[in-house]
């Protein structure tokens, strides 16, 4: 048992604070938000080119041959940074669902060009009506003598506009599941962006009867979900790891602000009232951080944990949203400006709770994975 | 990092776990009860966790310890505490008036007190709090002052835990004026059969015989006694409270309670005949707790984790008491309104669900964020020395 963090982590952390600090301040962050892609594009190109998208994918393909648990400390401090990057759909959901798949030409080929950080791949999963990510899909797959087609429309797909790859859960006419590797500019695919809270752009797309070559189908029927699950699970907790990084800066920023405000003569970081609201962010972010890197690391070494997984995000969600408010109550109205750094967190931290499985559906999961 | 106990530990774990099975009686419940056998087989237990060498496995060896990893160590607070903590009063002795001993006092003091400590035959109570000192320690005023070549304690103790049973009293009083009143206290060690001492059980929420008042009328302590330097008893009394703190295994307990509720859910049927375990409140329930106690571990955890690379810090200990001691509330409640109306019938009632056992743990919760210096001492402690936050 050893609760601290490695060297090799330690060296990630302080290199990725000192990038990020260097290559983003929050006037960019609001510049990005605003643009047509709502990426930090520059920083994604250096992270690739640091080798930091690829980290966890093994040695033999090309990875950083590092875990998850020590993409999550690179997560964290892109959370702190209210930095948008596909770092979740990619390294997180993208790596996990193509190593979870049965091993083909077209797989191998995806995870190279994720290990030589030359491609964004995306999850497309959530439904245009379907509550979540793993709802039975409406678009359905059909199979032609060429290879299939696909039809129907996604909702929430991030980075679409970015993207090179979807991953396209699809239904097929015999109700199947299925899992497609979409050319993001094959013909008939087409996509707009959704107006949303967080900090990762989502896109609406739009497949009108899009042909695929036959080895675009990744994965069926069960082995499909499974994959999805997979992909999911490193989703969530890479996700999450980004979350507790928006948390720090709630607690750095609130503590700043009641260390120098003024009312009735006193800081008001001297009154408990305020004081005990920061101490229990405090709390329940370290406990969310090592909630993450215990399901890491149960991830790396192969073991399920689907308890852990859906656990970890019950908790966060439950503190998150609490989080949120305290830090408001903390900065009183200044905190509701867009001028104030506030608001960039405690949206992304929001959104958060709601993507990667609500707290109703990830309680479900658990609490099958614990006997009930 | 690494997630797993260590083989050993592991090991160590199991023969624990064999060892307290065949030893603790049917009618034992837990420390924290009202009978009258308890003290005498904690006292009996903790002799027989010393022939094996596991009492002090924490000490060096030099104090009669075997110098254990922190690991095992851990595993000997989670089982004594998920089985009620049958040592008794003596957990005290092991986790810090010993190691205190240990720092601060002379190689006569620990010759004298450390070796019964060590065998299992003294039981000790720490005389901290008083009636106008609780939160506010540094404002206590039992006195000792000067008397015919020894000290005189005149004043009062309250909360004391086990002083009826204790044979020595761990005690905080004031011996000379200070400037400021954290100055001026000093830390000595109290034969409990004294003349003077009287011992007034306060009956409580939790028993009879859970907390006293400790009376001092001229107490004669010989200069002996005193423990660490004269007047400077406040930063003994911090070493010692930061040892108290990072002894506490209070998940362990969640554990047996989250076990047992998990198989009452499954087991029980509704008045549709429908399992528990399918509504959604028990299903959100047992998911939210189960949660919170990996959480609670690993808080704990890291304090050992950290004090084993040498990184040590004030917060995180702080940190983990306000998480577990409110969890224990949570599952508590949680825990009362699953089992329904009979909820509320205690232990030893045929009708009482699980045998009372979560009403039991109900009421012994309610100290938890108090005891050990409460949660907003913590959340201050975490503000202002975690978060820079002024005073």
């Amino acid at each position: 048992m050893d609760l601290m963090l490695s060297d090799t982590q330690e060296m990630i952390r302080d290199g990725a604070r000192r990038f990020l600090a260097d290559s983003l301040d929050a006037d960019t962050v609001r510049e990005v938000e605003a643009s047509a892609d709502g990426v930090h594009a520059e920083i994604w190109a250096q992270m690739a080119e640091l080798g930091w998208t690829a980290l966890a994918l093994p040695d033999d393909i090309g990875g950083g041959g590092a875990g998850l648990a020590d993409l999550c400390v690179l997560a964290e401090e892109l959370g702190r940074a209210a930095a948008s990057t596909p770092l979740v759909a990619t390294a997180g959901f993208a790596a996990a669902f193509l190593r979870a798949v049965e091993p083909t030409a077209a797989t191998r080929d995806l995870l190279s060009r994720l290990a030589a950080s030359d491609a964004v791949i995306t999850p497309a999963l959530a439904d245009v009506v379907g509550r979540d990510e793993r709802s039975a899909p409406s678009s359905v797959l059909t199979e032609t003598d060429a290879g299939a087609t696909i039809a129907g429309a996604k909702a929430m797909v991030p980075y679409a506009s970015v993207a090179q790859v979807l991953l396209v859960s699809l239904t097929t006419p015999d109700g199947e599941a299925a899992v497609v590797a979409v050319d993001r500019d094959a013909a008939g695919v087409s996509w707009a962006r959704h107006g949303a809270t967080g900090g990762d752009p989502l896109f609406h797309v739009e497949f009108d009867n899009v042909d695929v070559p036959a080895d675009a189908v990744l994965a069926r029927g069960p082995a499909a979900q499974r994959a999805i699950d997979a992909g999911l699970d490193a989703a969530t907790i890479l996700a999450t790891a980004e979350a507790v990084g928006c948390c720090e800066a709630m607690i750095r920023l609130g503590s700043e602000y009641a260390s120098n405000r003024q009312q009735f003569g006193r800081v008001i970081g001297s009154y408990q009232a305020v004081a005990h609201r920061l101490a229990d962010m405090r709390i329940n972010t370290d406990a969310c951080r090592l909630l993450v890197a215990e399901t890491a690391w149960l991830l790396d070494q192969g073991r399920e944990a689907t308890l852990e997984v859906a656990g970890t995000k019950v908790f966060a969600n439950e503190v998150m949203v609490d989080m949120v408010h305290a830090a408001h109550t903390v900065h009183g109205a200044i905190g509701y400006t867009t001028e104030y750094d506030l608001q960039l967190y405690t949206r992304r931290a929001r959104a958060f709770c709601l993507s990667h499985g609500d707290t109703d559906a990830q309680t479900e999961r658990a609490a099958v994975a614990l006997g009930l | 990092m690494e997630f797993e106990f260590p083989a050993e530990a592991e090991r160590f774990r199991a023969e624990l776990r064999a060892f307290m099975d065949a030893e603790l009686p049917e009618w034992w419940k837990g420390l924290f009860h009202d009978d009258d056998r308890i003290y005498p087989f904690t006292r009996e237990f903790c002799m027989k966790l010393a022939e094996r060498d596991w009492l002090t496995m924490s000490w060096p060896v030099e104090h009669g310890g075997v110098d254990a990893d922190v690991w095992s160590q851990m595993v000997v607070r989670e089982e004594m505490w998920a089985a009620g903590e049958p040592r008794g009063p003596q957990y005290m002795s092991l986790n810090y008036i010993g190691p205190m001993l240990m720092e601060f006092g002379t190689a006569d003091q620990q010759e004298r007190f450390l070796k019964p400590m060590a065998a299992g035959e003294v039981m000790w109570c720490q005389g901290f709090s008083e009636p106008e000192a609780g939160s506010d320690l540094a404002a206590l005023s039992t006195k000792a002052t000067d008397a015919d070549g020894c000290f005189l304690v005149n004043g009062q103790k309250i909360w004391t835990s086990y002083a009826t049973a204790a044979d020595w009293c761990l005690l905080l009083c004031r011996t000379d004026p200070g400037e400021r009143k954290h100055q001026g206290l000093s830390m000595l060690l109290v034969d409990m059969n004294t003349p003077g001492i009287t011992v007034r059980p306060i009956d409580s929420m939790g028993g009879p015989k859970e907390f006293n008042e400790v009376f001092f009328d001229d107490v004669e302590v010989p200069y002996d006694c005193l423990v660490g330097p004269r007047g400077d008893g406040w930063r003994v009394a911090m070493s010692t409270l930061a040892h108290e703190r990072v002894g506490a295994a209070l998940h362990a307990r969640v554990k047996v309670l989250l076990d047992a509720l998990i198989e009452y859910a499954i087991t029980t049927k509704d008045e549709n005949g429908q399992p528990l375990a399918m509504r959604p409140s028990v299903r959100s329930g047992l998911v939210r707790l189960q949660a919170r106690y990996r959480a609670a571990r690993l808080l704990c955890y890291r304090i050992v984790s950290a004090m084993a690379a040498g990184d040590a810090n004030d917060v995180d200990p702080a940190v983990s008491k306000v998480f577990s001691s409110e969890l224990n509330i949570l599952i508590g409640n949680i825990g009362l309104d699953m089992v329904g109306a009979r909820g509320q019938l205690t232990t030893g009632d045929g009708c009482a669900p699980l045998d009372g056992l979560m009403n039991d743990h109900w009421v012994h919760s309610i100290p938890q964020p108090i005891a050990m210096g409460t949660n907003e001492i913590q959340r201050n402690i975490i503000a202002q020395r975690g978060l820079g936050l002024p005073r």
